[in-house]
C-alpha cells in the first residue's frame, strides 16, 4: 500500500499542473478549514502564511491569548500534533498551498 | 494519526480489502453522486480534484441556496442573488446530468433515471437532502404548500413566501410553525422570524410576528432572545410547547391553524413541516426506523446497504446539525473515504468542524462552532470545541459576526459554484 502512494506522490511532484492527487492529502480536519479560509472567503489566506505561523495562532487562540470570534472554539477541537499537522497540510509548503 | 485499531478501523479495513481488487483492475472506478446541493457538489468537486471519474445528478439547471434565503423572505436580498447554475461544477471537471434519480439498486450498483435510462457506480454519493413530511399536520398537505409556503427548500417557495409578507397590509399577523428536532437548519426558524420581525418593525410597524413551537427549547436560544428583548419587544413573539405552541392542524381554505393556545388566522402562514429522509432513501433501504440514514462516521459508507455513501441533511451524523457547513465538512471526508476505499487504502480517522451563523438583524450575527470526531459507530463533538458566542458580546462584535456569516456564504458558494 505504501509503495502504491510513494508512487503516486512522485507523479505528483513530477507534473506540478495536476491538481492535488489523492494520495497527497491533508490532515484529518484541514479540509473542512478551508469552508472559510477558501480562496474568495474574505479571511487569511492560510496558503500564504508559513506553518509554524499557523501552529502558533492555533495555540494562542486554543490557550486563550489571542482572541477572535470562531477561532478560540475551533482551535479548542485540535491537540497540539493535530494542529501541527493541519498547520503542515494548509500552509505555504503543505499539500493545499501547492 | 490516533493509534490502535478500534472496531471502525478493522471494518473500514475488510471493506478496502474487499473492494480494492477489483477497482485498481479497472482502469477508472465510478463515482456518481446524487444532488447538487451543498453536501453533492462539494463531495464531486473534492473527487474529481483527487482524479476520480465523477458524474453528478440533479434534476434543477439552477439551485436556490437555503442559506441566506431568510434575508430574502425578508426583503433584503433577491432571489437571484442565491441563486447558482452548474456551469462551474463542469468546469471542475465534474460530468453533470439534469435528471431526477428514481430508483437505486444496491445490488446491481446502479442507479434509475427519470428519463427511463440508468447509470452504474462503483461507489455511490447520495447528497439529496430532506423530505418534507406532508402526512404529519393534519390539513398541511403538498396541495396546501401552494398558498401556504413552507419554505424550507429554497426557490420557488422562499419567493411565494417573500411576496405574501410585501403584500400584507400594515397591522397583520405573520404566523411560523416549527417542528420537533431533528430537522434541517435547527436556528433557521429563528433567523428567519427575526429578520421577518425587522422587516415589520421598519416597514410595517403595526404587525407581528408570531412563533409557533413544538419545543420549549431551540438553538441559540439565549442569543436570539437577548435579540428579540432589545430589538423586536412589540414584534416577535415566541410560543413554547408548554404555552400551546404545537401546531394540530391547519386549514388552508380558511387559512387558520388550530394549536394548544387557540386557533389562529394570521394574515401570513409560513408551515415548517417535520422532516426524513427523501423518499429515495427510504425506497433504497437507506433509512431506518427514525427514517433517517445510519452511516460509518468515518466514511459515511451506509451501515445498511454497502457502496452506497450519505451525507448532509439525510444523514445521521450524530451530534452535528443538520447544515450547509456540516454538509461540506462532511463531503470532504466522504470524498476521502471514498477515495481511500477506491483505491485500497484505509481512511484515517476524520476530524469535522459545524459553524453556523445567524441574524438578529442585519447588522447582529452571532454563530454556534463546533470539532467532531469518530466514537466508535457516531459522530462525537470534540469536547470544549463546541458553544456560542459570548453572551455579553458589544454591538461591533455582533455587526462582525453578520459581516463574517456573508463572507462564509459568498466563499462557500464561489468555492462550490464558481
Ligand atoms: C431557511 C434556512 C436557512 C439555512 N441557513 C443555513 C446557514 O446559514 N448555514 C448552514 O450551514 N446551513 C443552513 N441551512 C441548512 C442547509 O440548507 C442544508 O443543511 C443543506 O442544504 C444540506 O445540504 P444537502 O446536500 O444535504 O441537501 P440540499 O442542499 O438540499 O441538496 C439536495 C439536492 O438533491 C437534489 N435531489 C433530491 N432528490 C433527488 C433525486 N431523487 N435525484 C437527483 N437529485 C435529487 C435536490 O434537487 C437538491 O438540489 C439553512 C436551511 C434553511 C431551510
Ligand atoms: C467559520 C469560519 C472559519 C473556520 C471553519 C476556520 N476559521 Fe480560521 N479564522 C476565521 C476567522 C473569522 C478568523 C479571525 C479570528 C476570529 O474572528 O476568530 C480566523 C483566523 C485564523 C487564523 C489567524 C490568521 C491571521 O494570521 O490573522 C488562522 C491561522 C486560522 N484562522 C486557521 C484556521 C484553521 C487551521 C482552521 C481549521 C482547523 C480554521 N482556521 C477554520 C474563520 C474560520
Amino acid at each position: 500500500m505504501r509503495s502504491v502512494i510513494r508512487a503516486a506522490l512522485a507523479m505528483a511532484a513530477a507534473a506540478p499542473l495536476v491538481p492535488a492527487a489523492s494520495a497527497d492529502p491533508l490532515a484529518p480536519g484541514a479540509a473542512s478549514c478551508l469552508a472559510c479560509h477558501g480562496p474568495g472567503g474574505g479571511l487569511p489566506d492560510l496558503a500564504a502564511l508559513p506553518p509554524q505561523a499557523i501552529e502558533a495562532a492555533l495555540a494562542a487562540y486554543r490557550d486563550g491569548t489571542r482572541q477572535g470570534t470562531v477561532m478560540p472554539r475551533l482551535a479548542k477541537g485540535f491537540s497540539a500534533d493535530e494542529s501541527r499537522a493541519i498547520a503542515e497540510s494548509l500552509g505555504r509548503t503543505g499539500a493545499a498551498g501547492r | 494519526m490516533s493509534a490502535g485499531p478500534t472496531r471502525r478501523r478493522l471494518l473500514a479495513g475488510l471493506t478496502a480489502a474487499t473492494v480494492a481488487a477489483p477497482a485498481l483492475a479497472r482502469a477508472a472506478p465510478r463515482v456518481v453522486v446524487v444532488g447538487g446541493g451543498f453536501g453533492g457538489v462539494a463531495a464531486a468537486r473534492a473527487l474529481a480534484r483527487g482524479g476520480i471519474t465523477v458524474t453528478l445528478i440533479e434534476p434543477a439547471t439552477a439551485y436556490a441556496t437555503c442559506p441566506s434565503s431568510n434575508a430574502v423572505i425578508a426583503g433584503l436580498r433577491p432571489l437571484s442573488s442565491i441563486t447558482f447554475g452548474y456551469d462551474g461544477v463542469r468546469r471542475a471537471g465534474v460530468t453533470v446530468i439534469h435528471d431526477t434519480v428514481t430508483a437505486i439498486d444496491p445490488a446491481a450498483r446502479r442507479v434509475r433515471l427519470a428519463d427511463g435510462g440508468s447509470l452504474a457506480y462503483d461507489r455511490l454519493v447520495v447528497s439529496t437532502g430532506i423530505g418534507l413530511r406532508f402526512d404529519a399536520i393534519p390539513g398541511y398537505d403538498e396541495a396546501a404548500a401552494a398558498t401556504i409556503p413552507h419554505a424550507w427548500k429554497a426557490g420557488a417557495q422562499t419567493a411565494l413566501l417573500a411576496r405574501q409578507i410585501e403584500a400584507m397590509d400594515d397591522g397583520g399577523l405573520v404566523a411560523l410553525t416549527v417542528p420537533a428536532l431533528p430537522y434541517r437548519c435547527p436556528p433557521g426558524p429563528y433567523e428567519r422570524a427575526s429578520l421577518i420581525a425587522h422587516l415589520l418593525k421598519t416597514r410595517k410597524p403595526r404587525s407581528k410576528v408570531i412563533v409557533l413551537d413544538a419545543k420549549d427549547s431551540f438553538s441559540k436560544q439565549p442569543l436570539f432572545q437577548a435579540a428579540w428583548t432589545a430589538l423586536y419587544p412589540d414584534h416577535l413573539e415566541w410560543v413554547p410547547l408548554a404555552q400551546g405552541g404545537a401546531v394540530e392542524a391547519v386549514d388552508a381554505a380558511a387559512r387558520t391553524l388550530r394549536t394548544g393556545a387557540g386557533v389562529f388566522r394570521p394574515a401570513v402562514i409560513n408551515v415548517i413541516p417535520p422532516q426524513t429522509a427523501p423518499a429515495l432513501c427510504l425506497a433504497a433501504g437507506l433509512t431506518n426506523a427514525s427514517r433517517w440514514c445510519p452511516v460509518d462516521p468515518v466514511t459515511f459508507e451506509s451501515t445498511l446497504q454497502p457502496g452506497i455513501h450519505v451525507i448532509g441533511d439525510a444523514a445521521i451524523a450524530g451530534a452535528m446539525p443538520k447544515s450547509a457547513f456540516a454538509a461540506y465538512s462532511q463531503a470532504q471526508v466522504c470524498a476521502r473515504g471514498v477515495t481511500d476505499l477506491l483505491e485500497g487504502r484505509t481512511p484515517p480517522d476524520p476530524r469535522l468542524i459545524n459553524v453556523c451563523y445567524s441574524l438578529a438583524a442585519p447588522d447582529y450575527g452571532f454563530s454556534i462552532a463546533g470539532v467532531y470526531q469518530p466514537e466508535w459507530d457516531r459522530l462525537v463533538t470534540v469536547p470544549g470545541s463546541d458553544g456560542l458566542s459570548p453572551d455579553d458580546a458589544p454591538p461591533e462584535v455582533r455587526a462582525r459576526e453578520a459581516k463574517l456569516g456573508r463572507s462564509w456564504y459568498d466563499g462557500m458558494t464561489r468555492q462550490l459554484f464558481g
